[in-house]
């Protein structure tokens, strides 16, 4: 406790006297305050770790000083101790439900004052060690996420691009490219639905099982069945994903799209045109005997497909349809861009709401 | 009035027996009292019930403190009694108080 701040605010010379006395003999280092606006400016410049404060205080009175305490930055979940007297029930209650931890009752005992902030002391800074704890394997959880993305320079041989724009730190959008076989690459891009810890852990178990289930032997339908009977079996109800399979054979120049519940991939043709592929299909994860679209076509080499997460469409008052000619004439004006620049100045240009959801774009070159 | 004016071992008791630190408070109490005590006699000429209550209440908690008990009660009770706005039993309870005070200073120069 040898770097914990107390405040200490009661208009009575003799208590702060006490009060200091008694905190700085156990190694706190505390501010006092004899007013509540010299209290909130204390606390606004340094910020305590426990509060002590007087109800009758002259001026602003201690509740109207605690609600204004709980604005400031640093203190809205700092223990506030009240000092009041023995007559003073209703003011304790009242002190409870703006949020004060505890009373202590005047004229107070050191004793009981010294346990009294210790024990909130120490609550409130196990609290925070666990706050900080999950932050620190969150942090890990997105470090192993990332690790585990497949970048482009590591396969330049699937010729892609990619812009991805995570609301949080571990976002619930996902993509992924798998070597088939030679000149054969497979492009998935998949969206889980929520935004939370538990939407990551998702994101992170499908890349696993795309991997597991991508293939010479497997077909792109093939590999979503597979991923959609183990998602089935696992995810918890209400939680589903979204995703486009793409399987390029650069070989014979055959695109082949399976869709689950997504947003239709584009195709910047070389020859001119940007056609939306829509494959439709039921999502990942909620149907045991899900269908999902299929899309074949022949491309062209200089051809480029874009596949993307709804987050790049979202725009307040855009509809769907509109988002979609947005994409295909932003696409068609980004023509001559450089692979590996288009994904992220279409999502520029595309300019979805800011943080209302992940950005995924990923490029594709034939 | 009856009772003990200064109780010291209760304040000592809650002071954990630190003499010291008493005497600290001890002085402190001397050197603001006769303003605490003033700022009674001026919401009592002023009849201002709210003001009252709160200088009795300031009164009563410094006297606490130090255990100057018989002087806490007598505030305690004109804390009590001022929201009333009864200004001829008010006047009494202020008389009892300013006695009260004397009393206690005496006492507590004593040590």
């Amino acid at each position: 406790m040898t770097s914990t701040r107390v405040l200490a605010v009661d208009d009575e010379r003799a208590n702060l006297h006490l009060l200091a006395t008694a905190l700085r003999n156990e190694g706190l280092l505390v501010d006092l305050a004899t007013s509540g606006e010299q209290a909130l400016e204390t606390a606004r410049s340094t910020p305590p770790d426990l509060v002590l404060l007087d109800i009758g205080l002259p001026g602003l009175d201690g509740f109207q000083v605690l609600e204004r305490f709980r604005q400031l930055e640093g203190c809205r979940t700092t223990p506030v101790i009240f000092l009041t007297s023995l007559e003073e029930v209703s003011a304790k209650l009242h002190g409870f439900s703006l949020g004060a931890v505890d009373y202590v009752v005047k004229p107070f005992h050191l004793e009981e004052l010294r346990a009294r902030v210790r024990i909130h002391l120490q609550l409130s800074l196990s609290l925070k060690a666990l706050a900080q704890g999950q932050a620190k394997r969150l942090e890990s959880l997105v470090a192993a996420q990332r690790s585990i993305l497949t970048r482009p320079e590591e396969h330049p041989e699937a010729r892609f691009s990619v812009h991805f724009q995570p609301v949080q730190e571990a976002g619930g959008d996902l993509y992924d490219v798998v070597e088939i076989g030679p000149g054969v690459h497979g492009y998935f891009v998949g969206d889980v639905s929520g935004h939370d810890l538990g939407t990551s852990l998702v994101a992170s178990a499908a890349t696993a099982l795309l991997r597991q289930n991508s293939g010479p032997a497997w077909s792109p339908e093939d590999t979503l069945r597979m991923i959609n009977g183990a998602l089935v079996d696992w995810l918890p109800s209400g939680r589903f994903l979204t995703g486009c399979l793409a399987r390029l054979n650069r070989n014979t120049h055959s695109l082949r799209l399976v869709g689950a519940g997504h947003p239709p991939p584009a195709l910047l043709q070389a020859r001119g045109g940007v056609s939306l592929l829509d494959c439709p299909g039921d999502v990942l994860g909620a149907f045991r005997e899900a269908q999902f679209g299929l899309v074949e076509r022949k491309v062209q080499p200089g051809d480029v497909v874009v596949t993307y997460t709804d987050g790049l469409l979202e725009k307040p008052g855009r509809s769907l349809e509109e988002s979609l000619q947005t994409l295909a004439e932003t696409l068609e004006g980004l023509r001559g861009v450089p692979l590996e620049r288009l994904p992220g100045q279409l999502a520029r240009e595309m300019a979805p709401a800011a943080g209302a959801d992940d950005v995924l774009v990923l490029a594709f070159a034939v | 009035m009856e009772g003990n004016v200064i109780d010291k071992d209760e304040a000592l008791g809650r002071l954990e027996g630190d003499l010291e630190l008493w005497n600290e408070i001890r002085e402190i109490w001397l050197e603001d009292v006769d303003a605490l005590h003033q700022a009674v006699v001026d919401t009592f000429r002023q009849k201002t019930p709210d003001g009252l209550r709160r200088a009795a209440h300031a009164i009563k908690g410094a006297s606490a403190n130090v255990g100057a008990v018989r002087l806490a009660s007598v505030a305690r009770e004109l804390e009590l009694q001022s929201p009333s706005a009864d200004w001829t039993a008010l006047a009494d309870h202020v008389a009892r108080l300013t006695r009260e005070v004397e009393i206690a200073k005496k006492a507590l120069a004593e040590g």
